[in-house]
């Protein structure tokens, strides 16, 4: 197990160099940039000093190399836009918004996702079932931008009840601000979990340790909750690394839509502004935590089912 | 001599069984299923209007008229569901956008298809280094922040048509990738594969001929989720304005801009029309999908 957690760290290490290697070429290969001289022409000397004050008059890969060794102290350069803060800090700003809005969003969808799924699998083909089926099918796929303007139209601008996008911090908002976007970014989530477990659930009561169970004299409920609950939580903790791994680098279309300062909406922004600098910093930062928790997920799998190997029973 | 019996008493006892292909038991299997019916209804529908959008299309997508501007949806002037802000007839922007989101949804698909099932083969069949460096690219492709990289790597090719169906596809292969491999890794061992290898037969005839059509059915169900998922990424990369370039319509595109004047009502049916139209398509092949994963694959949950 230690081993393989250290050749997996070893792995998301290189994996993180590449990332950003192609994002940083990406960027250099990227027309346009901050210097825009079609309203003020810039002399060769004051342009060459510019170049010179940000280290864009070495080769690329120098640049990269630079840039890799500071970045693993916590250092990502200076943003174009803000050029007094440092990438740190505005990351703090930003990223609060968006944890708040993914923090709440799991903390709703999980559960609710959970149960549902094992109400549906516990009343199999009926009604109660076959809604609960409908209802995450239509979460998993719909496209978010149709639910988010479905909702603003209904109940922010004809009934009025909800408050949206006045585009500051989401700590100085009113609560009920925060219903629509924490429910539209974790209905997908219910979705896909209730199905999962659904079709889990009913996987395992069908096997044979379930039937031993019942027929030995335990109570249903018991039997549910020991026996079948136990091995639920291999669909729940498979789901639980990428959702939080959204929750952390946000949702751009709903920070857009609702105007939540949050990471994605910022990273919008500074394309726009074509601020490289922390374009790179969102795309590693946003890298290095899917790579953590899709780790962390891996290792949690042997830990709660003894069955399953961490390594993938590799000889 | 007599002659023998034409019809032997004794075949009549037999029950006759009528011996079904597996395309007609999951045919039977999937009739069951009226929102099966309901989706696959749909994707029709939608796949003939964006065919025939030529002739459907009462304007052309791109002709602007600034005297017209924002019309109200109505019969008269023959705009029945109104103009957009350049004076374009909204119902024809609509037809031609679902061309727009199948050309891309489907290109997508055949490339992230041939890719995952090229990539997947070779991965599952030789493993070794092979499938060591296919899957230090999966996770490399997988660590990526999905949307935010799209929107990178857009700014880098510009907008339009066939960057976006390339930029989709590029994020679109590993999950393809993943299930071709597993599939192959759990037939390659299987005996008809070994009985067949041992006949003489090579590699290539072994893969089409033995391992393809075991492993079609979970790529069919794979293709019909994931079209609808490349639509809606189109939609998503279109509607924060880097996706489609103009005059080309996207429903996510025009989304984005009719959702700039969400709170002033008389601008709403610019909005509702083309969220309608995006939900109906995707929701349409989601049930098409699900009834085709319950026919398909008679292990799934929901017998």
């Amino acid at each position: 197990m230690a081993s393989y957690t250290i050749r997996r760290l070893l792995e998301i290490l290189v994996n993180l160099l590449l990332v950003s290697l192609l994002s940083f070429w990406i960027m250099w290969q990227t027309p346009g940039g901050p210097f825009d001289e079609t309203n003020q022409p810039l002399s060769k000397e004051a342009k060459a000093n510019i170049r010179a004050k940000y280290g864009l008059d070495k080769p690329f890969y120098v640049i990269w190399w630079n840039y890799v060794k500071n970045a693993v102290q916590g250092d990502f350069g200076i943003s174009y836009q803000f050029p007094t803060q440092s990438i740190t800090t505005l990351f703090q700003r930003y990223w609060i918004n968006s944890l708040i809005l993914g923090g709440l969003s799991v903390l709703w969808s999980f559960p609710v996702g959970a149960i549902v799924g094992v109400i549906a699998a516990l009343k199999r083909n009926s009604w109660i079932d076959r809604t609960i089926t409908t209802v995450s099918l239509v979460g998993v796929t719909m496209p978010q931008i149709a639910l988010i303007f479905v909702a603003i139209l209904i109940f922010s601008v004809q009934l009025k009840w909800l408050p949206w996008g006045s585009g500051r911090d989401l700590l100085q908002q009113k609560w009920q601000f925060l219903i629509m976007p924490v429910f539209l970014f974790g209905f997908p989530t219910v979705g896909s979990l209730a199905r999962y477990v659904r079709s889990g659930m009913l996987d395992v009561m069908g096997q044979e340790y379930i039937r031993t169970a019942r027929a030995k004299g335990l109570v249903y409920s018991k039997v549910v909750m020991k026996h079948a609950m136990r091995n639920m939580m291999i669909p729940i903790v498979t789901l639980f690394g990428p959702t939080l791994a959204n929750a952390f680098t946000g949702s751009a279309l709903i920070e857009i839509a609702f105007v939540i300062p949050g990471i994605g909406k910022f990273f919008l922004d500074s394309v726009f502004s074509r601020d490289y600098p922390l374009l790179m910093a969102v795309t590693l930062v946003g890298s290095a935590i899917l790579s953590v928790t899709y780790l962390l997920s891996d290792l949690s799998y042997s830990l709660i089912d003894p069955r399953v190997r961490a390594g993938g029973g590799r000889k | 001599m007599a002659t023998l019996p034409l019809k032997p008493q004794a075949a009549a006892a037999v029950p006759q069984f009528k011996i079904l292909t597996p395309f007609q038991l999951a045919w039977r299997r999937f009739r069951r299923n009226k929102m099966g019916f309901v989706g696959l209804f749909i994707v029709f529908a939608f796949l003939v209007i964006s065919l025939f959008a030529n002739w459907i299309a009462p304007f052309t997508y791109d002709k602007t008229n600034l005297a017209n501007v924002t019309r109200q949806p109505g019969v008269s002037a023959g705009h029945i569901l109104g103009t957009d802000d350049l004076g374009r007839d909204l119902f024809s922007r609509l037809i031609y956008g679902a061309r727009t989101s199948f050309i891309v949804a489907s290109t997508a698909q055949v490339v992230s298809l041939v890719v995952g099932v090229l990539l997947g083969f070779l991965a599952g069949w030789y493993g070794g280094w092979v499938d060591f460096v296919i899957n230090r690219l999966i996770e490399l492709v997988g660590s990526l922040p999905g949307l935010l990289f799209q929107i990178l790597l857009m700014t880098l090719l510009g907008n339009g048509v066939s960057q976006v169906t390339f930029v989709i596809a590029v994020l679109a292969w590993p999950g393809m990738v993943r299930l071709v491999r597993a599939q192959v890794m759990s037939y390659k061992e299987r005996d008809f594969v070994t009985a067949s290898h041992s006949l003489g037969a090579n590699t290539a005839f072994v893969a089409l001929r033995h391992v393809l059509p075991n492993i079609i059915n979970p790529l069919i169900v794979a293709i019909s989720f994931g079209v609808p998922g490349f639509i809606t990424a189109e939609a998503g990369l279109s509607f924060l304005g880097y996706g489609i370039n103009e005059p080309i319509p996207s429903w996510g595109k025009m989304v984005g801009k009719a959702g700039q004047y969400v709170s002033n009502p008389s601008y709403h049916y610019l909005l509702i029309w083309p969220t309608v139209f995006l939900a109906v398509l995707v929701l349409g092949f989601a049930f098409l999908g699900d009834a085709l994963r319950d026919a398909l694959d008679p292990s799934s949950d929901r017998v």
